[in-house]
């Protein structure tokens, strides 16, 4: 289980990171965007696959404003995305690491985070995302590292809990606009491990 | 204007808004890393301009210009606020850059240091408490350097 309130870094096996990084070894290119905070080590195990790496660290815009449940209607106000993130328009991502982000966002700002993401995707692009299944979740955003192909290492910053949304796979796959689920893994330490893959139409 | 290390032999072109002697405080916050030849650019110094040449360099003022040391490490230290591109062999950020860095062959960022721009080296390391938003690519396509800052150095040697 997720060690409740532990300050002290906590290793475990990955399988999503194993299949994504499978994936990125037949790949022609490395075009990742992260949008956690990004950690030397992960750069340093990253380099072997000679990426483009762009950070955009979501964490300093949180709590993101709510906007209107119904994420499909076109008048519903949404966070400035392009003033956010700042993308590059002509830029298109392999790989979207979004970690455990999505615990942290309404549904509905997910769903608009995800549709305003997919401009920068091309087919196969790989979303990984992790979901807390438990009724807590650390109140802060995790950082994690990556220790090898197979194995993550977490940080919790503070040791404060807070109600986790659990949101559940039907709700999830809902919000993911044009991916499909690719590879879904629940692990040991309560969470669940997502790979989604962009399917353009 | 500037500290030399050890020789006398500089080249590079420089348009100082200031200029004034580096204390000995200022020598102090040079990285005690830095033990071969390199010029020092104090905390006290303002350049306005482009900056190249072929030694090490550390800087610990603000630069407004381009840097082109394609062939040598280039420090920014703590004090030190750069608001243009940087070309070097290596490039260690320890203070503020504001603009794209080009590193030969590493990149570090220190956990004091801050970059917002663009990151081409093959090597990048960024270390906790760094403050990093842009792209970083890994897979640089052609040699950083760009060539009339090598055929300047050239000419130079030449001379």
């Amino acid at each position: 289980m997720l060690k409740k309130g532990s300050l002290e870094p906590i290793e475990y096996r990955s399988l999503g990171l194993g299949v994504l990084c499978e994936t990125l070894q037949e790949a022609a290119t490395c075009d990742i965007l992260e949008l956690g905070p990004v950690r030397g080590d992960s750069i340093e195990f990253w380099a072997q696959y000679k990426p483009s790496l762009y950070i955009a660290d979501l964490r300093s815009h949180l709590p993101l404003p709510v906007i209107a449940e119904n994420s499909n209607d076109p008048e519903a106000p949404e966070p400035d995305w392009d003033h956010i993130l700042d993308l590059p328009g002509d830029r298109r991502f392999d790989v979207i690491l979004a970690w455990d982000l999505l615990n942290y966002l309404e549904l509905s700002a997910a769903a608009s985070l995800v549709r305003y993401l997919s401009r920068f995707c091309r087919s196969g692009t790989m979303f990984f995302a992790l979901m807390f299944d438990q009724k807590e979740m650390p109140e802060e955003i995790t950082v994690y590292r990556i220790v090898d192909q197979g194995r993550l290492r977490y940080d919790c910053g503070s040791s404060a809990m807070m109600a986790c949304p659990r949101h559940q796979p039907r709700a999830l796959t809902a919000i993911m606009h044009q991916f499909r689920t690719s590879n879904s893994f629940r692990l040991q330490n309560g969470m669940v491990e997502y790979l989604f893959s962009y399917e353009a139409h | 204007m500037w500290k030399k290390s050890e020789s006398d032999e500089f080249h590079s072109q420089a348009a100082p808004a200031q200029q004034t002697q580096p204390t000995s405080a200022q020598r102090n916050t040079v990285p005690q890393s830095q033990n071969k030849e390199h010029a020092v650019i104090g905390s006290t110094i303002l350049i306005k301009g482009d900056l190249s040449g072929d030694e090490d360099l550390v800087i610990d003022g603000r630069v407004e210009g381009k840097i082109q040391f394609p062939r040598n490490s280039v420090t920014i230290g703590k004090n030190g606020t750069i608001e243009a591109d940087i070309y070097g062999k290596t490039i260690t950020v320890e203070g503020t850059v504001e603009g794209n860095l080009y590193g030969e062959e590493q990149l570090i960022v220190r956990h004091s240091g801050t970059v917002h721009g663009n990151i081409v080296a093959p090597r990048v390391a960024l270390e906790d408490g760094s403050n990093f938003k842009g792209n970083i690519d890994m897979s640089p396509k052609e040699k950083l350097g760009s060539p009339t800052v090598r055929e300047e150095l050239i000419t130079i040697k030449q001379a």
